[in-house]
């Protein structure tokens, strides 16, 4: 730095220099290319849920609809199980982010007191799961054995405890003053009333990040549906998608394996005119499956970048 | 006074006592998390000995009998295996090559923009595939990539990079760049999130200091911005690669096909497939227990060539 300021010392040209210009130009337009690459795909999701569904099949779908329709929309909602799995994924969304962000703030806040007794050893025990895991079979064993197979509460009680949350918990709790704490004491308050009366309310920014965060994983879970659960009521939203793919797949089989036969050309041009439809009322349905979740985001999006940096950063 | 003096040494009884009567509040809210830490993170690690045990479901983990490294042997004849570890730690390789400095380049980008407002729309809209579920994501990939009416293809026409629609997830050979391009669509706005963190914590004043020196928004970035978040770039790059080893079952196991299996079964998918839908569970297991030692290897490497770069102490 010391050898930049002797030889390029140069008040007069701070303003703008040509290749300044045209370094600025090109992160613009790198940008905004960029943010097509993100919009678009969703874009094109939304134009297809809004077109007719077998016109869709007939040529590409771009910028508009050709045959607008809301049909694919009510369809989908009558969906066989839609219904059902929306209400499994609110509920399991709602239950799990408000357990899991206690349960990690809560331990979180503890930890943040350099006195705790055994702290070193509940910080190692929390350390090494997230570098070395039991596995997918001997987790499956587990969950069988202790009979939360096809149960509600395996989409809850697996996943609260994150030591990811809980260090960026730490570190933002480490930031609240000790004075605010102190008057506390003083009046003889234990640290669990300290902690809801005093330390939560000052620190909504974190747990604005941490529940979000949360909820949207949970919203947008499917592998454990598929791994410890059978039972149709149990399905969710995200789940539903996953199946949707095998099914397609399915559906291409059987019209490859029939191609051969005699009914081939009916059978491929059934299932064609099937998945056609299909395809446009599955597409809406994931953008009705994706809305709630957007929705509460830009709610929380001013939390975001403020609670993800007192915690990870200085933690 | 007494009391404290004995605390310093270490004693189990004493500090139980103390842990007990004096701090039972900050004890109390350790609980629950330490709780499920045991049942679900450790509770686990004992079922791994099925890995050298013939399971059977009516005699139980520790009921079934021993057979010693039988499961070990057969992995190291057997193909899929060999594929799987193959494609897992390729694309772990590429991830950490190419979607690790991603979202840092994003994020010096987003920092170049001058007007709070768009930076803010920008960063907006660079975060919200995070939100859309793997699931959903994959289930529209078929769609997005139709030879007949997928953007993808008529996009790549247009602009005349292939000739020829590409049917992509039947080729084997794209599967690995599906992946990354998936991955990196999803995750780059978000994971930039934490460097804007860490670029917007930057003290103003050397910049303008820079700026009186005559330093060109180049030279800044190189020399005040990227010295500045070194200490991030590293610390996440330990953290991630645990997470980067964890592969993409999502991905690998919804959008795979037999066409396209020679690329995109991983070790995870392979896993899931023999244990849960064959019902090999020991066979599984080992299987599950290779992942886990490739996953301390890589992460081991990872931390000894941070260290090696950077003056970072590492993780351990």
């Amino acid at each position: 730095m010391t050898k930049l300021s002797i030889f390029k010392r140069n008040p007069n040209k701070i303003k703008q220099r040509p290749s300044e210009a045209i370094f600025g130009a090109a992160v613009m337009v790198s940008l905004v290319i960029l943010m097509i690459f993100f919009i678009y795909p969703f874009y094109n999701c939304i134009v297809l849920s809004f077109n007719d569904g077998r016109d869709a099949t007939r040529e590409g779908l771009f910028f508009l609809p050709r045959v607008f329709t809301m049909d694919n929309y009510s369809r989908a909602l009558r969906a066989e199980g839609f219904g059902m799995a929306a209400v499994m994924s609110v509920l399991r969304t709602g239950i799990a982010t408000t357990l899991s962000v206690m349960v990690c703030s809560m331990f979180g806040y503890a930890m943040s007191k350099n006195h705790l007794r055994f702290r070193k050893l509940y910080m190692t025990l929390a350390m090494i799961p997230m570098f070395f895991s039991g596995g997918m079979i001997p987790s499956f064993l587990l969950i069988r054995n202790i009979g939360l197979y096809n149960n509600f509460l395996v989409y809850i009680l697996p996943g609260l405890f994150s030591m990811f949350y809980a260090i960026i918990f730490m570190g933002s709790f480490r930031e609240i003053p000790a004075s605010l704490e102190e008057s506390a004491m003083l009046d003889g308050a234990n640290h669990v009333t300290l902690f809801y009366r005093i330390i939560l309310p000052v620190s909504k920014p974190v747990i604005a990040a941490i529940s979000i965060f949360t909820a949207v994983g949970h919203w947008n879970s499917w592998m454990d549906t598929m791994l410890y659960t059978r039972k149709e009521g149990l399905n969710t939203l995200a789940y539903l998608f996953s199946k949707v793919i095998f099914s397609a797949q399915y559906l291409q089989s059987l019209v490859e394996s029939n191609e051969g036969g005699s009914g081939g050309g009916a059978a491929q041009i059934a299932a064609e005119m099937r998945g056609a439809t299909s395809t446009s009322i599955m597409v809406a349905a994931m953008v009705l499956a994706t809305v709630p979740i957007t929705l509460i985001y830009p709610f929380f999006q001013k939390h975001f970048t403020k609670g993800v940096m007192i915690g990870s950063i200085k933690g | 006074m007494k009391k404290e003096k004995k605390a310093n040494k270490f004693n189990l009884k004493e500090n139980l006592k103390y842990a007990v009567v004096r701090q039972w509040d900050l004890q109390l809210m350790v609980l629950p998390a330490i709780i499920v830490l045991i049942i679900f993170a450790y509770g686990p690690m004992p079922g791994i000995i099925i890995a050298f045990k013939d399971y059977t479901f009516n005699k139980g983990i520790f009921g079934s009998d021993w057979v010693g490294l039988k499961h070990f042997r057969s992995i190291l004849t057997d193909i899929f295996v060999h594929r799987s570890l193959f494609n897992s730690v390729g694309l772990s390789l590429f991830r950490m090559a190419l979607l690790f400095p991603a979202p840092i380049i994003l994020a010096l980008l987003f920092n170049e923009v001058r007007s709070s407002k768009l930076r803010r729309f920008f960063q907006t809209v660079s975060y919200y595939p995070y939100f859309v579920s793997w699931a959903v994501v994959c289930a529209v990939v078929p769609i997005w990539t139709s030879t007949q009416t997928g953007w993808v293809n008529a996009f790549l026409q247009t602009i005349g990079l292939i000739k020829e629609p590409i049917s992509f997830l039947s080729e084997a050979n794209m599967f690995w760049g599906i992946t990354l391009m998936l991955e990196l669509w999803k995750g780059i706005g978000f994971s930039a999130i934490i460097y804007i963190a860490a670029i917007s914590g930057i003290d103003q004043e050397q910049y303008e200091a820079a700026i009186i020196d005559g330093a060109s928004r180049f030279q800044r970035i190189r020399l005040i911005t990227i010295p500045s978040i070194a200490g991030t770039i590293s610390l996440l790059f330990i953290l991630q690669i645990s997470g980067i080893i964890g592969g993409n079952f999502d991905v690998s196991y919804m959008l795979g096909n037999p066409s396209n299996a020679s690329r995109s079964m991983i070790l995870q998918s392979y896993t899931y497939d023999v244990g849960l839908l064959d019902g090999r569970f020991s066979y599984a297991a080992a299987v599950g227990l290779l992942t886990s030692i490739t996953g301390m290897i890589l992460l081991l490497g990872g931390n000894f060539i941070v260290k090696r770069l950077t003056k970072h102490s590492g993780l351990f």
